[in-house]
């Protein structure tokens, strides 16, 4: 049974990976395999929380429909721009997690201050919290990858292109309302029971 | 009718009521009436004339089941310029068996002319929230962001719209910063951090919610629930008036009023019972 300081470990391993001189090498590609099921299973369940489940009623399905969404979006992104090796050294998926992990701590903590309220009232109740964890993943990803020995202009303009995609994902779908939602999926899928 | 406390506001002499009003049509109750209304005192209208006035602080004072009404509150004390009074009403019939799920909460906020913006600090006028009528949030939902912060999508951007800052002595000041006020049942309990994040992660449910609440089995006997947000101006004197418009299709109506500007300690709000019969 890994404890915590493993799996902080195990997550900062494949979060943060040097871009190998060739698209086939193999240490990168064990790294890689195998972490993404759960990650995207992690980033799925944290968009519930951070949407936070309704009690009842039809959001329940809605937000399950959003989350398992995200958590795909970002997975193939993660696959697109990771298992490829296209261009970049950061794992999407684990940007999205910590992003999210940070967002729900955020929103825990904020949301009982006068401030943050009101700054979430003036825009949207998803806004500062987003904004916030955005920029404190952008720093942490920044520091580690320094702290490695990896970090260059190109890192750090990777860096910013991923907490910029992976903020604008999560605008969108924490900001979906239930009702919004159910219209897309009826608009898909048809009338459905209702 | 049953008064079940006012007395830590102080009941000022018998001052004619020379104000209301947020603004809005409505507290034309409040204008209409103001010559006739004591403070501390809680009045029923259905009309906005004298003849149409009940003074519900008089012993077995019982409104007629499927009126139309409209409550009045006589404000007195100490009061600042203009505030904000949280109104929150809970329907019941006498028979009403606990039911498996709470009702939703009806939440309207009226006009408010002395609004303000909290980042600026400049004067805004907030307009009715919704324009017509009242928005419902789950029972859950609205208690959840009350006691924790949070609701699900839907509910909270509802509560965000409804809450609001207003202008007061000590500047800008939002009425979430009382938001224990708005809570319906066990205003005391709050989780830790480590429990809210439980809750939030869906991993636990939060004790407001538990069988063994005795309160929350309270809560399971309300047929409806509305929340209210109003206002007064005071205009020269020391009474104010609020007025909010009541259901009267059950058979009993708990009923608080909480003036956010004079917040006084839990179990010494303005509560009162007002009984409907006959009909």
């Amino acid at each position: 049974m890994p404890n915590l300081g493993t799996i902080v470990a195990t997550v900062s391993k494949v979060w943060i990976v040097p871009i190998p001189a060739q698209r086939s090498d193999s240490v990168l590609a064990d790294t890689l395999r195998g972490y993404r099921t759960y990650a995207v299973i992690a980033v799925c369940f944290l968009v519930l929380a951070a949407r936070t489940i309704p009690g009842s009623g039809g959001g329940i399905a809605a937000a399950f429909v959003s989350s398992a969404a995200a958590a795909i979006i970002v997975g193939v992104l993660d696959f697109v721009f990771g298992a490829r090796r296209i261009f970049i050294q950061f794992s999407w998926l684990v940007t999205a997690f910590v992003q999210l992990a940070l967002f729900i701590a955020i929103d825990l903590v904020g949301s009982g201050l006068e401030f943050y309220w009101e700054l979430a009232r003036e825009t949207d109740w998803h806004i500062p919290g987003l904004v916030i964890a955005g920029l404190l993943t952008l720093a942490v990803l920044l520091i580690r990858s320094a702290m490695r020995g990896l970090l260059s202009l190109r890192a750090a303009g990777q860096a910013c292109v991923m907490v910029l995609g992976s903020t604008v994902l999560f605008a969108l779908v924490l900001g979906l309302d239930d009702r919004s939602l159910l219209e897309i999926l009826e608009r898909f899928f048809g009338g459905g029971e209702g | 009718m049953a008064r079940h406390f006012a007395t830590t506001i102080a009941s000022i002499a018998t001052a004619a009521v020379l104000t209301s009003t947020s603004g809005h049509a409505q507290d034309s109750y409040c204008q209409g009436l103001r010559a006739r209304i004591l403070p501390n005192h809680l009045y029923a209208a259905s009309c906005p004339s004298a003849r149409c006035l009940v003074d519900l602080t008089r012993p077995g004072a019982t409104l007629r089941k499927g009126g139309s009404y409209r409550l009045l509150l006589g404000i007195g004390g100490d009061l600042p310029p203009q505030s904000v009074v949280l109104i929150k009403a809970k329907y019941m019939n006498k028979s009403a068996q606990p039911a498996a799920k709470p009702p939703s909460v009806g939440v309207r906020r009226e006009q408010i002319e002395f609004g303000c913006n909290p980042i600026t600090g400049s004067k805004r006028a907030e307009a009715a929230y919704p324009k017509q009528g009242e928005a419902s949030v789950s029972f859950e939902g609205y208690d959840n962001y009350h006691r924790l912060g949070f609701a699900s999508v839907d509910d909270r951007r509802k509560l965000n719209r409804f809450h609001f800052s207003y202008r007061s002595e000590r500047g800008c000041r939002s009425t979430y910063r009382n938001s224990n006020e708005f809570l319906l049942h066990l205003p005391g309990y709050q989780p830790g951090f480590v429990a809210r994040s439980g809750i939030r992660l869906g991993a636990t449910t939060s004790y407001a919610f538990a069988a063994e609440a005795s309160e929350y089995r309270n809560v399971l006997s309300y047929n409806e629930i509305a929340v209210r947000l109003t206002g007064y101006e005071r205009s020269n004197r020391v009474t104010a008036c609020v007025s909010v418009d009541v259901k009267s299709r059950y058979d009993m109506l708990d009923i608080d009023f909480v003036d956010l500007q004079r917040v006084l300690p839990m179990g010494t709000r303005q509560s009162w019972q007002v009984h409907f019969g006959g009909s």
